[in-house]
């Protein structure tokens, strides 16, 4: 056969058409389809950080926590989308009358995941003697300071035994990090593998790790509440909110907490996303340093406070996604004083100025304004250079990182700040942030004027004292202004419209209650 | 020596960086105990001087000391990030060479036409470009408009998933160099082509593909090459943006973090990484001169 070069030549073209065809069809062929519902057992849920450390007593960020506390059960746990409790590992509870012996009644027939056995009353007192040690490595040591002994009365039954009431104990200990319970087996024999390999008793196993991109979890076939309707929980890091809602609208992820508020606006104008929304517990606020001049005057600093126009923030850098009130308390936390005293008025904070002897502000000093390099709070601090900056206050927005700015803030080096303090307990606001034990740490002002009422409260053994305690001590707050509350803004949950179930909470997923509807 | 002098240096500028690491660990549950107490679990009470010692002692059996943060030790967290910023630095220096040598040699063969001014200038803009817009941009053209490619994460479900998710942050990290690459490559090239033996070879008749590729192409390559060699240590430190626009694990990432975290050891791990990948690299590049040009040789 002889074939003519054209020939040769019209074939190799169409060896080479055919070749790219083929690559090209392989390569879209391969792209990700968006989820479909036979792949529905299947979901992809999405952090800004990696995990780091999920061992329960030494979990620090949201991240471990939103992966740990799928794969333990604690004793009692926030009923998801509420503040209330429920009983987990403890189908039931009591507290004594003085409030300072809790009992708890496990369950029975709960196991462990790898097959550890039952989870026992031995189980639980291990965990929490391995919490309140030093020695282990626990950063939570201190929260159980109250907690004088944890005894098992028998295999069924744990009672806790205070040395003085803590209304709090159930919510900011039991409930929460350092209250996921782990095996005694294993904190016998391999504690060091908690932080990387998790093992307990809840809705989901822990099976892979990517570090850096995806944490695999899969359903606990032996789940005391039944296996969840979702098998796999992918757990992927996208860094930032942009992509990450991208990701979503893309079908790659299925649900993430949006926490920018221009993203979170994209997202609301988003059809192809879900929202579910509500205020979040997190308060943005300044500091004055009340031990440096001119801020040792409780007139400068209310001056300051009426001069702040956070009306103006919330809307214009928020974009509405926020309230504003003259606590630190979040309106969602018990025990919050409701009402706004220090509406904006620039003649009130000029006036306040003149009676501490500064008609005309502090002409030729600048004072400094330390904040970390987050959109959202360099934002603030602009807003407030330049509220201030009217009534004669220059201060000099000094942007910092994490490490150096905790280690300024609790040397006292600094005028003022700008932070943000997520809690969900009245006292750890009020008695982190404002009492003269915690100067050094998250006291930041150096305030000690509030002592015997934040005593009061925290020991209070009737939530009606609790209540008014916590009421008494931010009015006087609010007299003595160490600090000035800037807004609370708004939790965004953004889903994929297939997903039913899901509730909004505080930077975790209820995905064992989450389903996948046709 | 040069790594010794190199893990002094990465000690002593670690150390130097102003923030408290137990601070940051610590977080919301910092109180004078649990400071005092981690504090010294991690062996930050001890002296400079011992915690240096430690250090090198670390470097020389290539343990490279526990993270504050995971408590894991830092070569098993190297070793499992590493493989990705290998593939994407990989990927990129491919992408940069197949991308910029050819396109420099188009300028310079077409020199002062329209080709050459097109694509000088669209070197320019990519050299301008910060890589963040660019990999932002290629993520809404590409991913989420055209559904090309994914938005996150690097794959893992095959040869195809893998490239797949490697082509964009690949080319978002080797644009800039291929960009430098096409400019050096093009005046090098024009360079090579005024000389003599061209002359020569073209006055005997050589074909013009052969002059090109046979005689002036080698000739040229020595800038190339050095420049590769150089522009290594921005490719590393380019990782780290790719990865978090990317969402991609790697090494550029974890130092990232490591820095913001102040996780002491795990930043002076994957410094001294850095630092013996540039030694290796550079030593390469030496010796690639020789396979370039054989009238440089080493004794």
């Amino acid at each position: 056969m002889h074939r003519t070069r054209s020939g040769m030549l019209g074939s190799a073209r169409w060896a080479a058409v055919t070749l790219v065809v083929t690559v090209a069809a392989m390569w879209f062929g391969a792209a990700p389809a968006r989820p479909a519902s036979s792949q529905a057992a299947r979901v992809v849920v999405s952090n800004d950080r990696d995990i780091v450390n999920v061992d329960p007593i030494m979990i620090s960020a949201p991240a471990d926590y939103s992966v740990a506390h799928l794969v333990y059960s604690s004793l009692v746990r926030v009923k998801p989308g509420t503040y209330t409790l429920e009983p987990d590992l403890a189908e039931r509870w009591e507290v004594s009358p003085d409030g300072r012996v809790y009992t708890f009644h496990l369950r029975r027939g709960v196991t462990w995941q790898n097959n550890l056995g039952e989870v026992t009353a031995d189980d639980v007192v291990a965990h929490f003697q391995r919490a309140a040690s030093k020695d282990s490595g626990s950063i939570f040591f201190n929260d159980m300071a109250s907690v004088k002994r944890v005894e098992a009365v028998d295999r069924y039954t744990v009672r806790f035994t205070l040395d003085r009431p803590s209304l709090s104990l159930l919510t900011a200990v039991v409930a929460y990090r350092p209250g996921l319970i782990v095996p005694k087996k294993i904190i016998d024999t391999a504690p060091g593998s908690l932080k990387t390999s998790p093992v307990g008793s809840g809705p989901y196993v822990f099976s892979s790790w990517r570090q850096g991109e995806t944490v695999v979890l899969k359903a606990n076939p032996d789940y005391y509440g039944g296996v969840p309707p979702i098998g796999e929980v992918d757990v992927k890091v996208v860094k930032d909110d942009e992509t990450a809602l991208l990701a979503l609208r893309h079908g790659e992820i299925d649900a993430r907490y949006l926490e920018i508020a221009e993203v979170q606006r994209d997202a609301l104008d988003s059809k192809d996303v879900r929202i579910l929304k509500g205020p979040m517990p997190r308060t943005y606020f300044f500091a004055f340093n009340t031990t440096r001049a001119p801020f040792n005057d409780v007139r400068v600093r209310q001056a300051l406070w009426y001069g702040l126009n956070r009306r103006a923030i919330v809307d214009r850098i928020f974009q509405g996604f926020g309230t504003f009130s003259d606590t630190m308390v979040p309106a969602t936390v018990v025990g919050s004083l409701p009402g706004v005293v220090y509406n904006y008025a620039p003649d009130r904070a000029k006036q306040l100025l003149k009676d501490a002897g500064a008609e005309q502000g502090f002409p030729g000093k600048t004072f400094s304004l330390m904040t970390l390099g987050l959109q959202d709070m360099t934002d603030i601090a602009a807003v407030a250079q330049d509220n201030w900056k009217a009534l004669g206050v220059n201060v000099n927005v000094e942007i910092v990182d994490t490490p150096v700015f905790l280690q300024r803030a609790r040397a006292g080096a600094f005028d003022l700040l700008d932070f943000a303090a997520l809690r969900t307990e009245p006292e750890q606001f009020l008695v982190d942030l404002f009492h003269s034990r915690n100067i050094g740490s998250f006291n930041f002002s150096r305030y000690d004027k509030a002592d015997p009422v934040l005593d009061a409260m925290r020991f209070a053994n009737d939530p009606k004292d609790r209540i008014r305690f916590a009421q008494e001590a931010q009015r006087q707050l609010q007299r003595d202004a160490p600090h000035i509350p800037v807004l609370n803004p708004t939790l965004m949950l953004a889903l994929n419209p297939r997903i039913a179930g899901a509730k909004l909470e505080l930077l975790i997923f209820n995905v064992w209650q989450w389903s996948l509807p046709r | 020596m040069t790594v010794l002098a190199g893990a002094t240096l990465i000690f002593l500028m670690v150390h130097l960086i102003p923030g408290d690491p137990v601070a940051a660990l610590l977080q919301d549950q910092f109180t004078a105990e649990t400071y005092a107490a981690t504090r010294a679990r991690l062996g930050l009470d001890r002296p400079l001087g011992a915690q240096y010692l430690l250090f090198l002692q670390n470097v020389a059996t290539g343990r490279l000391g526990t993270s504050f943060r995971s408590q894991r030790p830092v070569t098993q967290v190297l070793a499992e990030q590493f493989p990705y910023t290998v593939e994407l630095a990989t990927g990129a220096i491919v992408l940069a060479v197949g991308l910029g040598v050819p396109l420099g040699m188009v300028a310079a063969v077409h020199r002062g036409h329209a080709v050459d001014y097109l694509t000088m200038g669209a070197a320019l803009l990519a050299i301008c470009v910060p890589s963040f817009v660019l990999g932002l941009a290629f993520l809404l053209v590409f991913s989420f408009h055209l559904g090309w490619f994914p938005t996150i994460g690097a794959g893992g479900g095959g040869v195809l998933d893998t490239l797949r998710s490697l082509t964009l942050p690949a080319l978002v990290l080797g644009l800039r160099t291929a960009a430098l690459l096409s400019r050096i490559a093009r005046s090098s090239l024009l360079n090579v082509l005024n000389l003599d033996f061209i002359r020569t070879a073209r006055a005997k008749g050589a074909s013009r593909r052969a002059i090109l590729y046979r005689h002036a192409l080698r000739n040229s390559l020595l800038p190339v090459i050095t420049l590769l060699g150089v522009t290594l240590g921005h490719l590393l430190a380019g990782t780290a943006i790719v990865e978090i626009v990317f969402s991609r694990p790697g090494i550029g990432k974890l130092l990232v973090d490591a820095v913001l975290s102040r996780d002491l050891p795990q930043i002076q791990g994957t410094l001294v990484v850095f630092l013996v990948i540039v030694i290796v690299v550079n030593t390469l590049v030496d010796l690639a001169y020789s396979v370039a040009d054989p009238r440089i040789a080493y004794a």
